[in-house]
C-alpha cells in the first residue's frame, strides 16, 4: 500500500536537477543592465537619504513628544504639591484663628481645588497630545 | 528597495523557481530558463505592483507560471504541446523532438519523476510540482496558480492516486 510518505521519498530521490553555475544569474543582470531602471527602484543613494529623512522625522517626533511628557508630568506634579501645600496651609490656620482670606479659602475650598484640578488635567492634556 | 537588492532577492529565489519551470517543461532545461529569465525581467519591470501582501517568492511564481503558459499556449512548441496534453498520451512526441539542454536535463528526461507526472494534467503537475517538489502550502498554491483551494485540493487528491498507482508498478 502507498503512502503520502512514499510519494515525498520518491519526489525527494527525484528532485529535478538545477545547474548550479552563475550564467543564469549573470545573464539576467546583463538583462536587467539593458532596461531602464523602472520608478519602484531607488538607487542606494536616493535610499540612504530617504533613509536618513526617515530616521531625522522620528528623532524630532520622539524629541517633542518626550519634551511635551516631561512639562505635562511636571505640571501635574506641582498642582499636586500646591492642592497638598493648600490642605497643610489651612489645616495650620484652623488652628491659628481667622482672616477674610481664609475664610474665603475656607468657604471656596472644594472649589478652588476642583478648578486647580481641572486645569491641571486641561494642561496636561494639551500638552500630551 | 535598490535594484541590488531585488537581484540579491531574485537569486536566492532562482533555483526553485528554475527547477519548477524544468518540470514543467517535461526537463527542457533552456526552454524553462528562458522563460525563468522572462518572468524575473517580468518582475522587474512590474516591481511597483508587488504589494507585499504575499511572499516574495509567491509572486515569482505566479509570474513565471503565467509565463510558462503564454509560451505554452501562443508557442505551441512540441515539447511543450505534449507537455501540456490533458490526456498525457502523447510522450512518444516528445522524444521525438531534438533538445539542446544540458546533460543534466537530458539525465532528468530519463529520470522516474519525469515518467510519473508526464501523464498527469498540466494543472496537476503544476500542483504535484509546487506541492511536493517546492513544499508550497494549499495557499501559496492557489495564489500561485489562480485556482480556488478546492480545486488545488481535488487536483493534488488526483494526482496522488496517480502517483500512487505509478509507485505500485514499479
Amino acid at each position: 500500500m502507498m503512502t503520502e510518505k512514499d510519494i515525498r521519498k520518491f519526489m525527494r530521490a527525484n528532485r529535478i536537477p538545477v545547474p548550479k553555475d552563475d550564467r543564469f544569474l549573470s545573464e539576467l543582470v546583463r538583462q536587467i543592465d539593458l532596461l531602464p531602471t523602472p520608478a519602484a527602484f531607488t538607487d542606494e543613494e536616493e535610499l540612504l537619504k530617504q533613509n536618513r529623512l526617515l530616521v531625522d522625522a522620528i528623532r524630532t517626533y520622539l524629541r517633542r513628544y518626550l519634551r511635551r511628557k516631561a512639562i505635562a508630568t511636571l505640571f501635574v506634579n506641582a498642582i499636586f504639591c500646591l492642592i497638598v501645600l493648600l490642605t497643610v496651609f489651612l489645616a495650620i490656620s484652623e488652628a491659628s484663628g481667622p482672616s477674610p482670606v481664609l475664610n474665603f479659602i475656607k468657604e471656596w475650598y472644594y472649589m478652588i481645588i476642583g478648578a486647580l484640578g481641572l486645569c491641571s488635567l486641561a494642561i496636561s492634556l494639551h500638552l500630551a497630545l | 528597495m535598490t535594484r541590488e537588492q531585488f537581484i540579491e532577492l531574485v537569486s536566492a529565489e532562482q533555483e526553485a523557481l528554475r527547477r519548477f519551470l524544468r518540470g514543467l517543461c517535461s526537463g527542457n532545461g533552456s526552454l524553462a530558463d528562458d522563460i525563468a529569465q522572462e518572468a524575473l525581467l517580468k518582475a522587474y519591470l512590474s516591481f511597483e505592483r508587488f504589494e507585499g501582501r504575499a511572499r516574495f517568492s509567491t509572486w515569482l511564481f505566479r509570474i513565471a507560471y503565467n509565463c510558462f503558459y503564454d509560451n505554452v499556449l501562443r508557442s505551441g512548441r512540441g515539447v511543450m504541446a505534449a507537455s501540456i496534453d490533458e490526456s498525457g498520451s502523447d510522450l512518444r512526441r516528445l522524444h521525438s523532438v531534438p533538445d539542446e539542454s544540458t546533460a543534466a536535463d537530458r539525465s532528468f528526461n530519463h529520470q522516474q519523476l519525469y515518467h510519473a507526472i508526464a501523464a498527469l494534467g498540466r494543472r496537476e503537475k503544476a500542483v504535484v510540482l509546487l506541492f511536493y517538489m517546492e513544499e508550497k502550502s494549499i495557499k501559496e498554491i492557489t495564489a500561485i496558480t489562480g485556482m480556488s483551494s478546492g480545486a488545488v485540493r481535488a487536483h493534488l487528491f488526483r494526482a496522488r492516486r496517480h502517483l500512487k498507482q505509478y509507485l505500485k508498478g514499479l
